[in-house]
């Protein structure tokens, strides 16, 4: 091998050019070069001298970005714009075209890279120009045959459908939107019928819900006036009143239950199920598309056995429900055709209609002691026909519900918004009695249609994820053995001086320091959790109460925390700072009134408690390094606890 | 496949980073629609290149918009049938030239000035366990900021796409540069901050 390098300019030299070093520490080496430097380096101590003061640079050069950089840059948290972005970009740009949808397939035979990028150029151009026509010819062939029918996704519909629906309200200065629909009941065992028309009027402006029901000749034959009087003698039909109840035990929204989150909302219940979506023609030849989803397992009494979706093609307005429920006699069919859907000015509207406050709308289902009505009988401050979306108060409400429970430490339960705004609390739980409690905390929001609650055992996840990757729960074992931990020596001449069993102190003693500092960090994790929830926009249109009861949870976090600190330090003085008080209050510092600063200082405390935790961790649990002793009696490790203590104590504290 | 490739490349501390992408990649990859695909890269790279584009560009403000056009842009591509076969180099490329266009150089607003530098220096100082000790450290630390300040607006665009993990021919790719010249450039960066932040 030529054991001579050649510089930039060609010269040959004895030693690699320096450039050479760099591209050989940041393995962009050629393999050849690679073992040629190698073999020079394992000689030369000038070059390898010089390489490990690249490698040194590179060092500051990540520690700098690291420590000083990153924090100063961080990234905005409050992306959330991008999501409705996106989503206004997809309902705009359509379905994908279909070269698009051919490099999809193709990318999916060919994984590894892009087919054309790489196979291509090889060829001669006549000959590309052919392969590319063939793979083409092939391709659309193999798209035909095996998707005779690409349309869009369920979900992608269902979003279409919400945008669209949004975009017509959003157009009108107040809008109101009137519905009439045509809802029928089949029974499919006795073959009986039953029929009613709706009429739904909703001013989404100032939230108020009207609904008529009108018999065959389009006669208001109740609640014809909108009196009150009337409107609580009238006659409650068992269509509508039964259809309530339906939709509502099947996380439907009684009130637009032809809209796509009411769809949606149904659906995400569902663990398994088949979506089929097809082409169909409405009365009058209009296209339309036809959404059909089936639970993959057995439902139960009551829920959906299948639900069909028609949507109109051109401009993406639900026309038709049908919901097939599952029942001991039989199943029965309900249809909801939508005969006629306007958004009209409030001004346009006849003052009557929403001329009594108190009527309450017919397909909020009656209180039942099985179920509790899903909305409140008044009216819903909520936009119709667009997802329900959960406030960030809920949200607030949500954590402070888990933490009530002690959910929040720990256990991987998480509180999210969806996409679509919904709220999502999501995690897993080790038993069915955990669960239970859980869900019985949670229950003052589990009736609202903008919050969903999935909380699973660890069986249950395992179950239904047994086909899929999921992370699986972190477990944290802490080992305790007598004769291995590092801090042994000094508690064991501790504990002999106290008189008591060596070997059964050490144990307790070393068990109660890592749980305590176990403890600490839940808390820790919890506060960052609890910060990183919101952005500062969201933080600022909280309302002053949920404002105050979001601080309130990190305070808490902060006081446990800080007890726990102070508890350790308790403990720790004795046997390893004889000469330090840990009676001594920890300093005060500014209060916080910041959010900025209250996040900055969180993090800083994180920080340090995650290295106090380390230190608490090597010295005892069992290990091999006999360093670890040396850093838990550090009077550096004590003054960090010191400072963990005041940090928390300031968060604490925080307005 | 691919992630096997990737994971065969993965030697260096550098080729983790495209590990994870790989990992990601896999992910039920064939069962998401274009949205949710655009929405998982958002997810993974908008911190990477957000921070990019403030360090190499120095307008806060504007890189948030910058990061969102840049995967907005890649939604419209592959709606549209491009097939891009390294989508992370692609994005980053994007949002460089898209911040090129926008911002002038002149315009470069330092995010570390005497006073901010001064500010970070004092917490970073109070908050350690050791604050003399932490003092040579920020002693060293603050050369390195003056010593970035006065590199040319090439050098830290390098830096700085290689310290978000990309490689040599993806750097070379986003800054339209060949592949010795980004060797050459970072070479020129690491000599110039090593000498200066050994004093």
């Amino acid at each position: 091998m030529d054991k001579r390098f050649q510089n930039n300019s060609g010269q040959q030299s004895e030693h690699p050019p320096r450039e050479m070093l760099l591209l050989f520490v940041d393995g962009e080496l050629p393999a050849k070069e690679t073992t040629q430097l190698e073999t020079h380096l394992e000689v030369c101590w000038p070059c390898r001298v010089k390489t490990k003061k690249i490698q040194e640079a590179i060092a500051d050069i990540i520690e700098f970005d690291e420590q000083v950089l990153t924090p100063r840059l961080n990234p905005p948290q409050d992306w959330r714009n991008f999501d409705r972005q996106l989503r206004q970009l997809a309902a705009r740009s359509g379905r994908q075209s279909l070269t698009s949808r051919i490099f999809g397939s193709l990318n999916r035979f060919f994984p590894a890279s892009n087919f054309f990028a790489t196979a291509l150029p090889r060829l001669r151009p006549i000959a590309r120009s052919l392969a590319a026509a063939v793979a083409l010819i092939l391709v659309v062939a193999l798209v035909l045959h095996f998707r005779p029918e690409p349309i869009v996704s369920a979900s992608e519909l269902l979003r279409n459908v919400t945008e669209a629906q949004a975009a017509r309200i959003r157009s009108t200065a107040e809008p109101v939107v009137h519905q009439r629909l045509r809802v029928r009941r089949q029974d499919q065992s006795s073959g009986g019928e039953a029929s009613t028309t709706l009429e739904i009027w909703n001013d989404t402006k100032n939230a108020r819900i009207r609904e008529f029901m009108l018999d065959s000749n389009q006669k208001v034959t109740w609640n014809d006036n909108a009196s009150k009087t009337q409107a609580q003698k009238a006659p409650r039909s068992d269509v509508i009143n039964e259809l309530a109840q339906v939709l509502a035990s099947n996380h439907m929204d009684p009130q637009r239950p032809l809209s796509a989150g009411s769809y949606e909302s149904w659906h995400r219940t569902l663990q398994h199920q088949r979506d089929e979506i097809t082409h169909s023609k409405l009365t009058g030849g209009i296209d339309a598309l036809t959404l059909r989803t089936t639970p993959a397992s057995p439902v139960n009494m009551g829920q959906f056995a299948e639900a069909v979706y028609i949507v109109r093609t051109k401009d993406w307005q639900p026309s038709e429900l049908r919901l097939n429920v599952h029942s001991e006699a039989g199943n029965r069919i309900y249809e909801l055709t939508e005969d006629l859907s306007e958004v009209l000015n409030l001004a346009e509207v006849d003052p009557k209609i929403f001329g009594d406050e108190t009527v309450a709308s017919a397909l909020l289902p009656k209180a039942s002691p099985q179920m509790s009505p899903p909305l409140a009988v008044s009216p819903q401050v909520m936009p119709l026909l667009t997802p329900p979306v959960a406030t960030a108060d809920q949200e607030v409400e949500a954590l402070r519900l888990l933490n009530q429970v002690g959910a929040d430490l720990g256990e991987q339960i998480a509180v999210k918004r969806a996409p679509n705004g919904t709220l999502q609390v999501a995690g897993i739980v080790e038993t069915a009695k955990r669960k239970t409690e859980i869900i019985n905390a949670l229950a003052p929001l589990s009736n609202s249609p903008a919050v969903r609650i999935e909380i699973q055992t660890v069986a249950e996840a395992v179950a239904k994820q047994s086909n899929k990757r999921t992370p699986s729960p972190s477990t944290r074992a802490v080992e305790i053995s007598g004769n291995t931990i590092a801090a042994e020596p000094d508690l064991r001449v501790y504990f002999a001086h106290e008189g008591e069993d060596v070997d059964a102190g050490i144990r307790r003693f070393s068990g109660r320091m890592v749980s305590l500092s176990n403890q600490g960090m839940d808390h820790l994790w919890a506060m960052k959790r609890l910060l990183s929830q919101f952005s500062p926009g969201e933080l600022r249109a909280l309302t002053p109460e949920a404002r105050e009861k979001w601080l309130g949870l990190i305070r808490n976090h902060a006081r446990s925390y800080q007890q726990n600190i102070h508890s350790l330090r308790r403990e720790l003085q004795p046997v390893f700072f004889p000469g330090q008080s840990a009676s001594e209050a920890p300093a005060q510092g500014e209060r916080i009134v910041d959010v900025n600063e209250l996040s900055r200082i969180v993090e800083r405390l994180f920080e340090q408690g995650s290295s106090n935790d380390r230190a608490i961790r090597s010295a005892f649990t069992a290990s091999t390094n006999g360093l670890t002793r040396t850093v838990i009696k550090a009077p550096q490790f004590w003054q960090s606890l010191n400072n963990a203590e005041s940090m928390a104590l300031r968060v604490s504290q925080a307005k | 496949m691919l992630l096997h490739r990737l994971r065969k490349r993965a030697t260096t501390g550098v080729a983790a980073e495209v590990c994870v992408e790989a990992e990601f990649l896999a992910f039920d990859h064939d069962t998401l629609t274009l949205e949710e695909k655009v929405t998982r890269y958002f997810e993974q790279w908008r911190g990477l290149v957000h921070r990019y584009v403030v360090a190499a560009f120095g307008d806060p403000a504007a890189a948030e918009d910058i990061t969102q056009e840049a995967f907005l842009q890649l939604y419209r591509s592959l709606h549209s049938g491009q097939s891009i076969a390294n989508v992370r180099a692609w994005v980053f490329r994007t949002a460089h030239n898209l911040a090129s266009n926008r911002l002038r150089s002149d315009q470069f607003i330092e995010l570390l000035d005497e006073t901010a530098w001064e500010d970070l220096r004092k917490t970073l100082r109070d908050s350690a366990a050791n604050p003399e000790q932490k003092l040579a450290e920020l002693e060293k630390f603050n050369r390195l900021r003056l010593a970035i300040a006065r590199l040319t607006l090439a050098e830290r665009q390098c830096l700085h796409l290689r310290t978000k993990g990309l490689r040599y021919k993806e750097i070379a790719e986003i800054l339209g540069m060949g592949t010795s010249t980004i060797a050459e450039t970072l070479y020129r960066v690491i000599d110039k901050l090593s000498q200066e932040s050994n004093g």
